[in-house]
């Protein structure tokens, strides 16, 4: 038995560098968000997407943590809500901006291909004023979590 | 043996963790807002009935300030007009007052026609609720007696000059 010990860790060392890029993955780009509609003297009315999904697998206990590559136009809020695991904590609502923030925490040991859902929403307020069609990229960073 | 199993261990720990360190995702989101201009009014006012004057004037105005209109415009440079659907019978004045939103400005006491006239200028981005609209109505002694009748006022968000 002892002997199968460090051939196991090697297995595992092995499999773990060779599944490297499918530790955390998405299942794609959600639909454009687009606000068109108001209630007479509130802020135009939010718009929310949620048709993707992420894919993660870990065996440190870990984290992801979101973030976009510019910051958004005046008045405009991307938030993304990300589903989290079994025995995982989702953050919630996470205002997106260039600062890399947790948006899930505490992903257990031994998670193996945990699909769960990704949802955006989009809010502007009035002063936001009219917002030509642009695009934020926005990144999920596995990370342990101490 | 133990040795063995140690830096196995420690091997398997460093190469997951940087696995773990390395690993990212990314999505595009496309995005955009609309030109939305929107408003709407509180209710209908109350009748408004003349039933007296001060002996050798016309008859006494009256007035109803119970209605407000809210308004939402991510546009700049929009205005309200104002017309109702059929002209005042002769010697009967209706006029409307609208309470500026936020950095616009009202034109007052605007005597309604069935031709749009401008209400509040100068309106830009906004979202507010609240807003007042005051109308008085005002009659000669030649209009006479008239029975209960209504006007259809509409307001409505346009281009600004």
């Amino acid at each position: 038995m002892m002997r199968r010990v460090p051939q196991l860790l090697v297995l595992l060392t092995a499999l773990s560098t060779r599944a490297n890029a499918q530790l955390l993955s998405v299942s794609g780009n959600p639909g454009a968000l687009n606000v068109v509609g108001a209630t007479p003297g509130s802020n135009p009315n939010s718009v929310s997407n949620a048709s993707t999904t992420y894919t993660v697998t870990v065996i440190f206990r870990a984290k992801i943590a979101v973030s976009i590559n510019s910051a958004m136009p005046s008045g405009l809020t991307l938030s993304v809500t990300l589903a989290a695991p079994p025995s995982a904590v989702s953050q919630g609502a996470i205002a997106l901006s260039t600062t890399a923030q947790d948006a899930v925490k505490g992903i257990p040991l031994g998670t193996v291909l945990s699909t769960r859902g990704v949802t955006y929403v989009l809010s502007a307020t009035a002063a936001a004023g009219v917002v030509a069609s642009t695009t934020r990229t926005v990144t999920l960073t596995l990370l342990p979590d101490p | 043996m133990r040795l063995s199993v140690i830096a196995a261990g420690l091997t398997s720990a460093l190469l997951w963790s940087q696995a773990v360190s390395a690993q990212s995702a990314t999505q595009v989101v496309t995005f955009s807002v609309s030109a939305i201009s929107v408003m709407s009014v509180s209710g209908n006012p109350a009748a408004m009935n003349i039933t007296t004057a001060t002996p050798g004037s016309a008859p006494t105005p009256v007035t109803d300030a119970s209605t407000s209109y809210a308004l939402t415009t991510n546009e700049t440079n929009k205005k309200i007009v104002a017309n109702i659907d059929a002209n005042m019978p002769a010697g009967l004045t209706l006029q409307v007052n609208l309470q500026a939103v936020t950095g616009a400005t009202s034109a007052g006491n605007v005597a309604l026609t069935t031709t749009a006239a401008d209400v509040v200028n100068n309106v830009n981005t906004v979202a507010q609720s609240g807003r007042t609209i005051t109308y008085t109505l005002s009659a000669t002694t030649a209009a006479g007696v008239v029975s209960s009748s209504t006007r259809t006022v509409t307001l409505t968000v346009v281009a600004g000059p």
